[in-house]
């Protein structure tokens, strides 16, 4: 299936950039140069994933090839396009406003719905982002446990939030909508990396997606500016 | 759940960017409205409520920050904008 000039607007970029509040605001100076692309570690093992052509899409308007990418969830703010661009452009922030516009979409939902068992289980209890119970198995058998780590360094083997800022942080979670957000999406199972069997294995593989999240269907998404690793279709 | 389509073109069906693009600028001038309506300020509310049975520290605190944040309760509840 070809593109055609439907699945371009032009007037798109123009329009979002006064109701986006300074967020999306560089974009048009894009040289195409791609030093981002070029410095980019997710870039680096994910071939597919490309700044440079996002940034193009946007600004001429292909937001549905955009939206509809696996390769928008692959960036993990790190800033080294910021840095690396000759014109200023914060990407990441591209990212961040795409990424809503996606799930207003329905994509992508497969990834954001992971979050509310970190939000019920760490976050909003105990005030911690990461949890305990999810280590990269990698990090633990070369460095070891990340609290004995910390008890060796004289502190608590877990990381201490007062009362007080456990209490601060359910508000604001309230306040911006987190919390009602995280219910409306639901969870799903977070999994044990260090006890997981086979069977688990398999299901963390294969996440599970609601077919609806409020009034938004979801979708599954594409591998829209090339498949990773491979050749095929990654002329975009 | 599985969709059939081989491409994003395919998922997309008639629909056209520009169809997409409104739906995404629809979505944006709601979620940055400075108007905050009555459903989400009674969302808001289990927070603060929260807040402030922590402790008398965070009660003081609180009550310290409510003349700020009346005018927008204000608006919430009336609907209109203090000028």
């Amino acid at each position: 299936m070809l593109e055609q000039t439907k699945d371009w607007d032009d007037d798109f970029y123009e329009k979002w950039k006064p109701i986006a509040m300074g967020f999306v605001n560089e974009a048009q100076k894009c040289l195409q140069c791609g030093k981002c692309t070029g410095q980019c570690p997710a870039a680096a093992v994910t071939p597919s994933y490309n700044p440079r052509k996002m940034i193009r899409d946007l600004v001429n308007g292909n937001i549905k090839r955009v939206l509809s990418s696996v390769e928008l969830w692959q960036c993990f703010f790190c800033g080294g396009c910021y840095a690396a661009c000759p014109m200023d452009i914060n990407f990441q922030f591209f990212v961040f406003m795409l990424r809503l516009a996606a799930m207003n979409e329905g994509y992508g939902w497969e990834d954001v719905k992971q979050l509310e068992g970190y939000a019920e289980k760490d976050y909003l209890k105990n005030g911690v982002t990461v949890s305990d119970f999810e280590r990269n198995p990698f990090v633990v058998d070369t460095r070891g446990d990340i609290s004995k780590i910390r008890e060796a360094a004289g502190l608590t083997s877990k990381r201490q939030v007062s009362d007080r800022a456990i209490a601060e942080i359910n508000m604001l979670s309230d306040l911006t909508g987190m919390t009602s957000f995280m219910k409306k999406i639901g969870g799903v199972e977070l999994l044990d990396c260090r006890t997981c069997t086979p069977e688990q294995e398999k299901k963390c593989k294969h996440k599970p997606m609601p077919s609806r999240v409020g009034k938004t269907k979801t979708h599954l998404r594409f591998y829209n500016y090339g498949e990773p690793g491979g050749k095929k279709h990654a002329e975009a | 759940m599985a969709n059939n389509y081989n491409n994003y073109l395919e998922a997309y069906g008639k629909e056209t960017s520009r169809d997409a693009g409104d739906r995404t600028l629809n979505y944006f001038s709601e979620l940055f409205s400075m108007e905050i309506p009555m459903s989400r300020m009674m969302k808001m509310m289990p927070g603060m409520v929260k807040f402030m049975m922590a402790g008398k520290g965070e009660r003081d605190d609180l009550m310290k920050f409510m003349p700020q944040m009346m005018p927008m309760v204000k608006q919430a509840i009336t609907g209109k904008k203090e000028e």
